[in-house]
């Protein structure tokens, strides 16, 4: 197999938080010693809770930030060692989309000039040209062209959803960051968007990194997923064996925090206690002080990914776990 | 919610609103009509030439002499040529020293958004020094030290308030980076200056047009007191801070030599700001 | 709070410094002090007499540590127009000054809060409306022409109060009286608005719900929370205080240092000038530090803070 599209080595971004006057600077990490790797055409979900680092973590793929340290590679070539006219490849061949469709688009413009301002600004095609093919874009997302002089704002929600769909795909990128791509929308338009995401996948040479915080949503789009809690991925692998046998008490807990259709095995797995608090956690197990399962290794020793039946689970305690038949069955 | 208003429907909205604007609004919108009028066309209108004296007609009160409609000033010379040369100087000072604070305030502003760091520091720093000294102090010593020319002059104006548009800018850059439209234009490789100009700028040009009507009154204020305290505009041109100025020490005998030149610049400052204050109501919510 | 005191006062400090050094090379650098104070004509051996005296031979960095030193030892040289000691044309003009802007400060806020309290209160009443109409009336109304009206009718028509000068109280009372009118103005708008939004506030729709007298509502809960902006607008409106002298007192020939400000920048007499800035910076530096000192006790946040 040939080299990774997307490669992330050891990427952590701290923010410092200035508390006082004379106070040093309390460090957060949004994203610690990330390893990633993503495949030509692969799909990889990210889920967390917010404050888990996980739109922080699709920033820094897209290069939106700098990583505090760590590498990123994107065909082969390091982020780092980009030119400017390597980022300007880099920005063709990547695109995002962004949770909130109302603001991702820019109210005084209209769908058409948004859509192909990218083949324009890169020259690759006329403006008439480039009209025509973003019309033909919003066609592919199953809109009208008709919608083309429209303004956002006389637009429904899951329609600004599918224009910014639209105006991320119109280079043809390689790699798209989905940030809460659906996470605003209603449900119904969820599915859609959903099904719309699936056909557009694919019709295409496309792999893409889709973060969310809804379980329920993730499991139709991706291939594999990563779970993250405070910057650290607890677990990740093939999205129906983690959905099926999750090995992180964190993970566990997210899928049984989901709504089942069959209330006799709801909650079975006890609820997440306390809130997240970042400042708090020193040396040992970021998870542990929620933890219904934690044991003295856990407040002396941070445990780390290694490989578990084919998973690659953060947690000491992770081959003890019995399947929770519950999730892989009803979640749906 | 401004942005929403924005649509293909707006020329038409605009103009039905016209009808539906107070009617002190519609006074100051008129006012300000006939003062940029008078202001262009100052040298066709004038009944003389303002430096004209006239020493056996000193002192002519208002609708006295037929050929003198606003009367004349202690050197004879007809108050109406001298008041419309007045507007137009004093218009053009506010005029240019605002476009001039506006641009440099503003594009400090996205300066400082778009690069952050020091530069943001720097430049915010030293708003935060202008705007904590009174500016009369600041332009009196600069004018103390250099002299006063016109030039000179003009590009104080220029400087006075820019902080408010630096601030400003800054923010509203801010938030529209934050809204997700300039990201999405950044991820495609939209190139930066484009992103502001194109993009943001658009965006944010309500309040910055706002925060303009809100300043233009100010610097006439300025411009006025400092031609008033005789380091501004010098003769023999003359504005309407100067005319005033002239009139004070001939107060006693001819109260129109301050009054009229008086009631122009307030008439023009209150329409100004009554405006300025009405489409801050009317559009903004963020600068309030 | 010791600490945040004395940080704000280090900060202050290194302020008048910057001041005191950018203003020192600027007008180093804008000509010879030396021809300017004496003046084309003056022999080379008073040229030369006066350059030793103030160590205009040395270096840059060199002068300026012996300006500081004189400064500090109230030495700013002699104006260039009357030969007087520009320390004690200061001494004597910053009473002055004082005597108006600060009785016209009080009286301002006097006037200015309480009748901002009852536009707030009773919106869209006969005060609500006087209110509102005066300040953006004072807005736009330059200061030197409320004075001037001030003048015509007090002086020139009633002839009840002398129009210029500064020998007696009574000539006070005009530049007070402008000066405190025209910033009750700016107080009143600000209180209205500052309390208005507090009122809206969801603690006091809970504070009214639980039946508590609607004066107590305004005096325990609405205005100590108005009280951190108002303090902050305060601030500004004492520094813009000290840019209003300039006009106020030369309108009225208010012999303070606003009026003695202008002459000297009328005349070039660069010596006062020099010095008048360093004392107009001082005066801000201190009231940018009073109110941060009063805000830090207003705020129970910072307050807190050992």
């Amino acid at each position: 197999m040939s080299a990774p599209l997307l490669e992330t080595r050891n990427l952590t971004k701290a923010f410092g938080q200035k508390t006082g006057w004379l106070a040093k600077p309390k460090i957060l990490c949004a994203s610690s010693s990330i390893d990633l790797q993503l495949n030509a055409r692969e799909r990889l979900g990210i889920v967390g809770e917010s404050g888990s680092g996980k739109s922080t973590l699709g920033r820094l793929i897209l290069g939106l930030t700098p990583p505090t340290e760590g590498e990123i590679f994107f065909e082969g070539v390091n982020h780092k060692a980009r030119s400017l006219q390597g980022w300007k490849q880099f920005r063709v061949r990547t695109s995002l989309v962004q949770q909130n469709p109302l603001s991702a688009l820019n109210p005084q413009m209209t769908i058409g000039e948004q859509i192909s301002e990218g083949l324009l600004v890169h020259h690759f095609a006329s403006r008439a040209a480039s009209y025509e093919r973003a019309a033909a874009m919003l066609d592919q997302v199953g809109l009208s062209s008709a919608m083309m002089s429209r303004y956002p704002h006389q637009m429904s929600g899951g329609q600004r959803q599918r224009v910014v769909i639209a105006r991320a795909l119109i280079l043809d990128p390689k790699l798209v960051v989905f940030d809460e791509a659906v996470s605003a929308l209603d449900v119904s338009v969820q599915a859609q968007v959903v099904a719309l995401l699936r056909d557009l996948w694919q019709q295409r040479d496309l792999a893409y990194v889709f973060i969310t915080h809804d379980l329920r949503v993730v499991r139709h789009v991706v291939d594999r997923i990563a779970v993250m809690y405070l910057g650290r991925v607890v677990e990740t692998g093939d999205i129906k064996s983690v959905y099926e046998w999750p090995r992180h008490p964190y993970t566990r807990a997210l899928l049984a925090s989901v709504p089942s259709m069959d209330p006799t095995i709801r909650n079975i797995q006890p609820p997440i206690n306390g809130e997240l608090d970042p400042g708090k956690i020193a040396g040992g197990c970021p998870f542990r002080p929620r933890c219904p399962f934690a044991i003295e290794r856990c407040g002396t020793e941070a445990p780390l990914l290694r490989d578990v039946a084919g998973q690659r689970v953060a947690c000491h305690r992770a081959e003890e776990f019995p399947r929770s038949v519950q999730m892989g069955k009803e979640v749906a | 919610m401004m942005a929403q208003s924005a649509s293909p429907t707006r020329s038409k909205r605009s103009f039905t609103s016209i009808f539906r604007l107070p009617v002190g609004i519609l006074l100051c919108a008129t006012w300000i009509a006939v003062i940029l009028i008078v202001a262009i066309f100052a040298h066709w209108l004038a009944p003389f030439d303002y430096t004209q004296q006239a020493p056996l007609t000193r002192f002519a009160p208002p609708l006295k002499l037929s050929n003198h409609l606003l009367g004349t000033d202690f050197l004879g010379r007809d108050l109406l040529s001298n008041l419309l040369a007045a507007t137009q100087t004093t218009l053009m000072v506010a005029l240019i020293g605002g476009t001039i604070s506006a641009i440099v305030g503003t594009s400090l502003g996205f300066l400082s958004a778009h690069f952050g760091g020091w530069v943001d520091n720097l430049v915010m720093g030293i708003a935060d020094a202008m705007a904590s000294v009174p500016f009369m102090i600041i332009a009196l010593g600069v004018l103390a030290v250099f002299g006063s020319s016109p030039l000179l002059f003009v590009l104080l104006m220029g400087v006075f308030n820019w902080w408010r548009y630096a601030r400003l800018a800054r923010g509203l850059v801010l938030g529209a980076n934050a809204d997700g439209y300039a990201e999405a234009a950044r991820i495609v490789g939209v190139p930066s200056l484009r992103i502001y100009l194109r993009h943001i700028l658009p965006n944010i040009a309500g309040p910055l047009v706002v925060q303009f009507t809100l300043n233009f009154p100010e610097i006439v204020l300025m411009e006025s007191g400092l031609s008033f305290l005789g380091v501004g505009i010098k003769p023999p041109a003359i504005s309407l801070g100067l005319m005033i100025s002239y009139g004070t020490s001939y107060f006693a005998i001819a109260w129109w030599l301050v009054a009229l030149p008086g009631l122009v610049l307030v008439l023009t400052t209150l329409s100004i700001s009554l405006l300025g204050d009405y489409l801050r109501d009317r559009l903004d919510a963020r600068l309030r | 709070m010791t600490g945040f005191i004395l940080s704000k006062a280090v900060r202050a400090f290194a302020v008048l410094f910057s001041t005191a050094l950018f203003v020192f090379v600027v007008l180093r650098f804008s000509g010879d002090p030396a021809e300017r104070m004496l003046g084309e004509f003056a022999t080379p051996e008073a040229q030369a007499a006066f350059r030793t005296l103030w160590g205009l031979d040395k270096s840059i960095p060199e002068q300026f540590l012996i300006y500081l030193q004189h400064a500090i030892q109230g030495d700013f040289g002699k104006s260039f127009a009357d030969g007087r000691d520009v320390f004690d044309i200061i001494t004597q003009s910053i009473p002055k000054t004082l005597t108006v802007s600060v009785s016209a400060f009080i009286i301002a806020i006097l006037l200015g809060i309480p009748a901002g309290i009852v536009a707030a209160i009773r919106r869209d009443s006969a005060i609500d409306r006087l209110v509102m109409a005066t300040a953006v009336l004072g807005h736009s109304i330059p200061m030197f022409l409320v004075g001037l009206i001030f003048i015509f009718i007090f002086a020139v028509w009633l002839r009840v109060l002398p129009s210029s000068g500064s020998s007696t109280w009574r000539h006070a009372i005009l530049p007070i009286a402008t000066f405190a009118l025209y910033n009750a103005a700016s107080i009143s708008r600000f209180a209205r608005a500052t309390l208005i939004e507090v009122l809206e506030q969801p603690y006091i729709a809970a504070a009214r719900g639980d039946g508590i007298p609607p004066s107590e509502i305004i005096l325990r809960h609405a205005l100590p929370n108005a009280a951190i902006p108002l303090v902050t607008m305060l601030g500004i409106l004492a520094t813009s205080l000290l840019g209003g002298t300039v006009l106020v007192e030369t309108v009225f020939a208010w012999t303070g240092i606003g009026a003695q400000f202008v002459r000297a920048v009328g005349q070039g007499d660069l010596n006062v000038v020099q010095a008048m800035i360093l004392v107009f910076t001082v005066f801000v530096v201190m009231i940018n530090l009073t109110v941060e000192i009063l805000y830090a006790f207003l705020n129970p946040k910072i307050r807190s803070q050992q």
